[in-house]
């Protein structure tokens, strides 16, 4: 289908997952379809704007203790001196 | 005593009496889950040594006053977070994550008393109504083993059902409570939207994620009900509330009470066996003293479309989190950052997560979120309408939970259009944030468990939880147990 079958990569791209050729087809064809069946919703007149959630107060901002850094960053899959490592994000390219 | 056939709240009893000690009860637990789990692969995690250091622990601390659920063992679906549990949500991505806190629903019963044997499967990330998506493979149904427990709650289904542990807590998004509920003959409970805090719950759907209990009967959802509801401080779509008391003012007097059934919700596509077992709920509620009348909702004509497009779409947004940077999964091999986030999400996610990934993307990307998503909230809008005017004329909404019965294992894969709309009856309550209850009411010739849904106004669980428990002073469904399953 047009809207999906073509798009299905840049769809991937936006979402961040690299889809193998196989992925890429079997998951065109399923959105395809679910698209399709949406398409009922076409039929549906724009109602009243939606409320937009009532405000919710703010607490108090007070000091408190939160959750140890360190157990945090054991969870990280790649550590260095307390910060957690990652490819360079800005300059794409560089290595680690 | 069979002890594992007990409700909670029997168990309780027996343990406040000294019949059983809640060593006992866990070993008897444990000792089910390690003789017939292979086969049922309802469980990611089973805490064997820490349940019987805790059971010894609280069976010390026994004294009168406690919950009445203080000692019984129960299982939390594995998207809950547990300190220094694993939780995997059924995938890959969370591979190696062991949470630094307990969600609140958990510490809660903690603090109740409650002992944890472990974690119960589910689809991945909450994504699929026959755990057949988890990445820990497949839970089976222990009253037919070659069908699904439904889901995404099945792994908490099936051992409850099993008589691994005598509760759960799992989390409804669009019927992952009810309807493995349903398939599995428990009695189980989405809760109001706001009245069960999701601190710790990983998110799937924020708008309508909700925790609640699977149980054997409904006396055990308001004792578990009542030990989880309430407003929490690190959820702000908690609200306050006049909570607790549900056990208590458990009755099952339902005389006058006005019960409506949804023309909408008994036409095109349902099994005539399951009509036949959700109608004779109605007249043995009209037997004892309450009156059924047939409404029309048509606003429910488009749920299915409205709720895959708003949870597709909070889904993309949720799980952009997953990452590889701080926690879980990430992939050996990458040159760049933006390959280190797409080879982990591709090779960490499962093929049904990285559908609704995708469908959630595109509804809500430019030219399309119109069409689709502000469509949906519409239809959204029209849902809760709809219902409040059922509920201007009525207490309860009575539906089947299922157009169908469990199917066998591998169907809905290859079927999965078929799956999404059997989810017809249970979603509006997500939409629209309602409390709504499933039950067992027979089975059909397969000898498969059927399930009858109350919905109910907001914050109505206790109208809920009295229709379901003068129903089943009636009958003896809940009562009834899988063959293979049990032991003194």
């Amino acid at each position: 289908m047009e809207e999906t079958n073509k798009p299905v990569r840049e769809l991937s791209r936006l979402a961040r997952l690299s889809l193998t050729p196989q992925e890429e087809e079997e998951l065109a064809g399923r959105l395809e379809e679910m698209v399709g069946y949406l398409h009922a919703l076409s039929q549906v007149e724009h109602g009243a704007e939606v409320e937009a959630p009532s405000a919710v107060p703010f607490r108090p901002d007070q000091v408190e203790p939160s959750l140890d850094g360190d157990k945090l960053l054991n969870q990280a899959p790649q550590v260095r001196d307390g910060y957690v490592v990652t490819p360079r994000s800005v300059g794409e390219g560089g290595a680690e | 005593m069979n002890l594992t056939h007990l409700t909670a709240l029997e168990l309780g009893r027996a343990i406040t009496q000294g019949d059983v000690t809640i060593p006992q009860a866990t070993q008897a637990a444990l000792e089910e889950i390690a003789q017939r789990d292979k086969s049922l692969n309802s469980c990611i995690t089973v805490l064997a040594e820490q349940a019987m250091e805790r059971a010894e622990t609280l069976q010390k601390g026994l004294k009168p006053g406690l919950s009445p659920l203080y000692g019984v063992p129960l299982l939390l679906k594995d998207n809950l977070c547990t300190q220094g549990v694993p939780t995997t949500c059924g995938s890959r991505l969370l591979e190696g994550y062991v949470p630094p806190y307990d969600a609140t629903v958990v510490e809660k019963v903690k603090t109740a008393g409650g002992v944890c044997l472990g974690k119960g499967n589910l689809d991945e990330f909450a994504m699929g109504s026959t755990t057949e998506t988890s990445n820990f493979g497949p839970t089976r149904n222990p009253w037919d083993e070659s069908r699904v427990p439904g889901g995404s709650s099945g792994g908490c289904a099936a051992a409850v059902a099993a008589g691994f542990a005598w509760y759960a807590l799992g989390s409804d998004t669009g019927g992952s409570i009810r309807q493995p509920a349903g398939y599995c003959g428990l009695t189980g409970l989405k809760p109001t939207y706001g009245s069960v805090s999701r601190y710790g719950l990983v998110a799937y759907a924020s708008s309508m994620d909700q925790v609640g209990p699977l149980c054997r009967d409904a006396a055990d959802c308001a004792a578990v009900l009542d030990m989880i509801q309430g407003k929490d401080p690190r959820d702000s779509t908690t609200v306050d509330g006049n909570y607790g008391g549900l056990l208590s003012s458990l009755a099952s007097d339902i005389r006058g009470l006005r019960v409506g059934l949804p023309m909408e919700c008994f036409g095109e596509g349902l099994r005539p066996q399951v009509a036949q077992r959700v109608q004779e709920v109605a007249r043995v509620l009209e037997s004892r003293g309450g009156t059924v009348t047939q409404v029309s909702i048509p606003e429910l004509k488009l749920v299915i479309p409205a709720y895959y497009v708003l949870a597709s779409a909070e889904a993309s947004s949720n799980l952009a989190r997953y990452d590889g940077v701080k926690y879980g999964f990430r992939a050996k091999e990458y040159g760049n950052l933006t390959q280190m986030y797409e080879n982990t999400r591709s090779q960490g996610f499962g093929k049904e997560a990285k559908l609704r990934i995708l469908l959630g993307t595109f509804v809500l990307s430019a030219g399309y979120y119109e069409a689709y998503y502000k469509k949906a909230l519409a239809v959204q809008g029209q849902v809760k309408q709809g219902l409040e005017r059922a509920f201007a004329i009525c207490d309860v909404l009575l539906t089947p939970v299922t157009p169908n019965t469990a199917p066998k294992l591998g169907e809905s894969l290859r079927d999965p259009m078929g799956m999404y709309l059997s989810d017809l009856y249970t979603v509006p309550a997500n939409l629209a944030g309602l409390p709504a209850l499933s039950m067992p009411c027979g089975v059909d010739g397969d000898g498969l468990s059927v399930g009858a849904q109350l919905v109910g106004p907001r914050f109505g669980e206790q109208v809920l939880l009295n229709t379901a428990h003068a129903y089943q002073q009636e009958t003896d469904y809940h009562r009834q147990v899988p063959k293979g399953g049990g032991m003194g």
